[in-house]
C-alpha cells in the first residue's frame, strides 16, 4: 500500500459504472440508451483523458452531467452519441486545465453546451477551435484581473 | 481519552510487528503494511482502509475546489493526500505505541481518526504561536542576520501561509538559522517540524540569556575574524559558540560568565588540552560542564537536557581539535581592532543592460589589439558582475586577462579572491599566500589566470588583499 497506488485502486469502477447507467432514466426521452458496454467506452476515454491531461477525478459527476446535459442536442442521436460524449469528454479535461482550473465543472459544460448547439453547429472540430480562443481571451482576462488585484499595472 | 478508547488496548499484544519496519514519514501506511505483513490485519481489511482514505480525499477534493470542480491536477491531488496522511499520521503516531496505534486503525473509521488529526495538529498551531509570540519578545540582540531574519521573516511568514486542511505537511519557510542539535528527523515536517525548531531555539536563546549580550556580540566578531568571513551573515549557531567559549574560559580560569578568550587562556588550553587522551578531555569537558552550570546556576530541566545532548557533540569536536592540532579552529579568542567596520570602496555602479554588454563583447571581440581590448573594457565595464561576465565571455585571451586583472585595484582583487578561493578561506586557516601557492588548477579559464596573477603578485599587496578579507562582503554590495 502506497499513497500512489491508494489513488490507482479500482475498488469503486464498478460502481462507478453502475451510477453512470442511472443515467439512462434521464436521457431516454431523447431515444438515446447506453449499454454496459457503451459506459465501459465512456470509462475508458475519461480515464485516458484524466491520464493525458494529468489530472485526478474521483468521482463520475462530470460524464453524468455530460451526458444528461447533451442529450437533447438536436445534433445528437443513439448513433453518434457515445463518440461525441467522448470527444467532449477530451475537451472538458483539456479545458479544465487550458482555463487554470478557474472555472466551475457546471459552468464550463454550460459553455462547450452553448458552443456546440449555436456557433459551432454540432461540430466538434469547430468546437475545439473556438474553445481555444476563448481559453485564450480567459487567460489574458485573468492575467489582467491578478495585476490588478496584485495592486500592479498591467 | 475516553474510556471506551482506552479498552481497545490490549487486543494486539503479541504481535510480531517490527519497528524497524516503520517509516517515520509514512507512519500509518507502513504501519498497515507492516500489519498486512505479519497478518495483524487482512487485505479486506487494508482495502476497506484505503477506500474509507479515498472517501476522505474525495471529500476535500470538494472542499479545497469549493464545491466547482470534481477533478484537480495530479498535483493537488497528492498535496491533499499528503495533508490528509499528515493528519492521520499525527494521530497514529501520538499513541508511540505501534500496536496501540493499529488498534485504533482497526476499530475506529478513519473519518474520526483524520479529524483527531486535524484537532492534534491545530492545538500544535496554537502552541508553536504562543511560543513563537514568547521567543520574539525575548530574543537576543544581535546583528546576525540569520537568527534575526529567521524570527522576523521567516516565522511570521509560515504562520500566515500554513493551512492545517489543506497543506498540513508543507514547512514553507526558509528557516536559514541553524541550531546546535539539528531537527533533521524526517518525521517533523509541517507545524510539528516547526514547533520542535522553536523549542529548540527556545532553549538555546534562553542559555544565551546568561552571558551578556555585548560579549556574545564580540564573540561573533572574534569569530568573523577568525574565519575572515564577515560574522552578520554567516550562518552560525550562538548557542555553540557561546556554550564553547564559556566551558573553555571555566577551564582556563576564567569566569563562567565571561565568553572572552585571551590569547593567553588559549595558549593554556592549547597546552593543556593536548597533552589529553580522549578519555581525558571527555572528563575535563564534564567537569567544565558540571562548573558552568553551577555558576550559571541553570535549573530549567530542559536546558539542561538539552546541553547533556549538545555536549557529545562538542567533546567529539574538541576530540578532533586535539587531533588534528586544530583547537585554534574551536576556540574563538578576542582579535584586536585592526580595521574599521565594513569599508567599501567599490561604488555602486549600473550594471549595463543585457544589448549593452553583448554589443561590448562583440566589440572587444572583433579587436585584433590587446591594447584596444583594454581600452574598451576600461572606459565601459564599472559594475564587478559585468566584469565576471566578461570574464566568462570567451573574449579574452592568455595574457590579456594578466592586463586586465592590472586595471585592477587591491580592493577588487580581494573580491574576486573571496569568489575563487571562498572554500580554502572559510574551512582552513593558512596564510593567503600559501593558499594561492598550494592551488589546484580550476575549472574556469579566467580563475586559472587569476590564481597564477596572484601567485605572481608581490608579497605586501599579497599581504594588503588578507587583510580586507574580513572588511569586504561581496555579497552585500549591489552591482546592479
Amino acid at each position: 500500500m502506497t499513497i500512489r497506488n491508494m489513488l490507482n485502486s479500482k475498488v469503486l469502477r464498478k460502481s462507478l459504472i453502475e451510477e453512470v447507467l442511472k443515467s439512462n432514466e434521464k436521457i431516454k426521452k431523447y431515444g438515446l440508451l447506453l449499454t454496459v458496454e457503451d459506459v465501459n467506452k465512456i470509462m475508458e476515454t475519461r480515464n485516458r483523458a484524466l491520464q493525458s491531461y494529468g489530472r485526478i477525478e474521483l468521482e463520475i459527476k462530470v460524464t453524468k452531467m455530460m451526458i444528461e446535459e447533451f442529450s437533447d442536442s438536436c445534433y445528437i442521436d443513439n448513433e453518434n452519441f457515445v463518440f461525441i460524449l467522448n470527444e467532449l469528454q477530451d475537451i472538458f479535461y483539456y479545458f479544465k486545465n487550458e482555463t487554470e482550473d478557474k472555472i466551475s465543472d457546471i459552468k464550463l459544460i454550460d459553455i462547450l453546451k452553448e458552443y456546440f448547439e449555436n456557433s459551432c453547429e454540432g461540430s466538434i472540430e469547430l468546437l475545439k477551435s473556438r474553445l481555444e480562443v476563448f481559453a485564450q481571451e480567459f487567460r489574458k482576462k485573468n492575467q489582467i484581473k491578478d495585476s490588478l488585484d496584485n495592486g500592479g499595472v498591467y | 481519552m475516553s474510556q471506551e478508547e482506552g479498552n481497545v488496548y490490549g487486543i494486539i499484544k503479541n504481535s510480531k510487528l517490527k519497528r524497524s519496519n516503520i517509516k517515520k514519514n509514512q507512519y500509518t501506511i507502513s504501519l498497515l503494511n507492516e500489519a498486512l505483513r505479519v497478518g495483524v490485519l487482512n487485505m479486506q481489511e487494508i482495502c476497506n482502509i484505503q477506500s474509507e482514505i479515498k472517501l476522505l480525499l474525495k471529500d476535500l477534493i470538494m472542499r479545497y475546489t469549493k464545491g466547482e470542480s470534481t477533478s484537480v491536477t495530479i498535483e493537488t491531488t497528492e498535496n491533499l493526500l499528503s495533508s490528509i496522511m499528515y493528519a492521520i499520521d499525527a494521530y497514529t503516531y501520538s499513541f508511540h505505541s505501534l500496536n496501540k496505534a493499529l488498534e485504533h486503525l482497526k476499530k475506529n473509521d478513519m473519518k474520526k481518526i483524520y479529524e483527531k488529526g486535524i484537532e492534534l495538529i491545530s492545538l500544535c498551531y496554537e502552541e508553536t504561536i504562543e511560543l513563537y509570540k514568547k521567543i520574539s519578545k525575548n530574543k537576543l540582540n544581535v546583528k546576525l542576520e540569520a537568527y534575526n531574519l529567521t524570527i522576523w521573516e521567516a516565522m511570521p511568514l509560515f504562520f500566515k501561509k500554513y493551512e492545517i486542511i489543506f497543506g498540513a505537511h508543507n514547512t514553507m519557510a526558509s528557516i536559514d538559522y541553524p541550531l546546535a542539535l539539528v531537527v533533521d528527523d524526517i518525521k517533523f515536517r509541517g507545524v510539528f517540524y516547526i514547533n520542535k525548531y522553536l523549542k529548540r531555539f527556545n532553549l538555546e536563546t534562553m542559555f544565551c540569556k546568561y552571558f551578556d549580550e555585548e560579549d556574545i556580540e564580540k564573540t561573533l566578531k572574534n569569530f568573523g575574524k577568525m574565519t575572515k568571513m564577515d560574522y552578520k551573515i554567516e550562518l552560525i549557531n550562538i548557542f555553540e559558540l557561546v556554550f564553547n567559549n564559556a566551558i573553555f574560559s571555566v577551564l582556563s580560569g576564567g569566569k563562567a560568565r565571561n565568553i572572552n578568550i585571551s590569547k593567553y587562556q588559549y595558549e593554556y588550553l592549547n597546552e593543556r588540552l593536548i597533552r589529553l587522551n580522549t578519555n581525558e578531555i571527555t572528563l575535563l569537558v564534564e567537569r567544565g560542564s558540571e562548573i558552568l552550570i553551577d555558576a550559571l546556576n541553570i535549573s530549567d530541566l530542559d536546558i539542561l537536557e538539552y546541553i547533556k545532548y549538545y555536549k557529545k557533540k562538542f567533546i567529539l569536536r574538541v576530540e578532533n581539535a586535539v587531533e588534528n592540532k586544530s583547537l585554534n579552529n574551536l576556540i574563538v579568542t578576542e582579535r584586536e581592532e585592526e580595521f574599521k567596520d565594513n569599508i567599501f570602496l567599490f561604488k555602486e555602479n549600473k550594471r549595463m543592460s543585457n544589448s549593452d554588454f553583448n554589443l561590448i563583447v562583440k566589440k572587444i571581440s572583433r579587436c585584433r589589439n590587446t591594447i584596444d581590448k583594454i581600452s574598451i573594457i576600461k572606459s565601459n565595464i564599472s559594475s564587478l558582475n559585468d566584469m565576471l561576465d566578461l570574464f566568462n565571455a570567451h573574449c579574452l585571451y592568455g595574457k590579456e586577462f594578466k592586463l586586465v586583472f592590472d586595471l585592477l585595484g587591491d580592493m577588487e582583487l580581494t573580491i574576486l579572491s573571496k569568489i575563487v578561493f571562498y572554500e580554502e578561506l572559510r574551512d582552513d586557516n593558512r596564510k593567503f599566500l600559501k593558499i594561492i601557492l598550494d592551488s589546484k588548477k580550476s575549472n574556469d579559464e579566467w580563475q586559472i589566470h587569476f590564481i597564477e596573477y596572484l601567485q605572481n603578485l608581490e608579497k605586501n599587496r599579497i599581504n594588503s588583499i588578507e587583510r580586507y578579507f574580513s572588511e569586504i562582503n561581496y555579497e552585500e554590495i549591489s552591482f546592479y
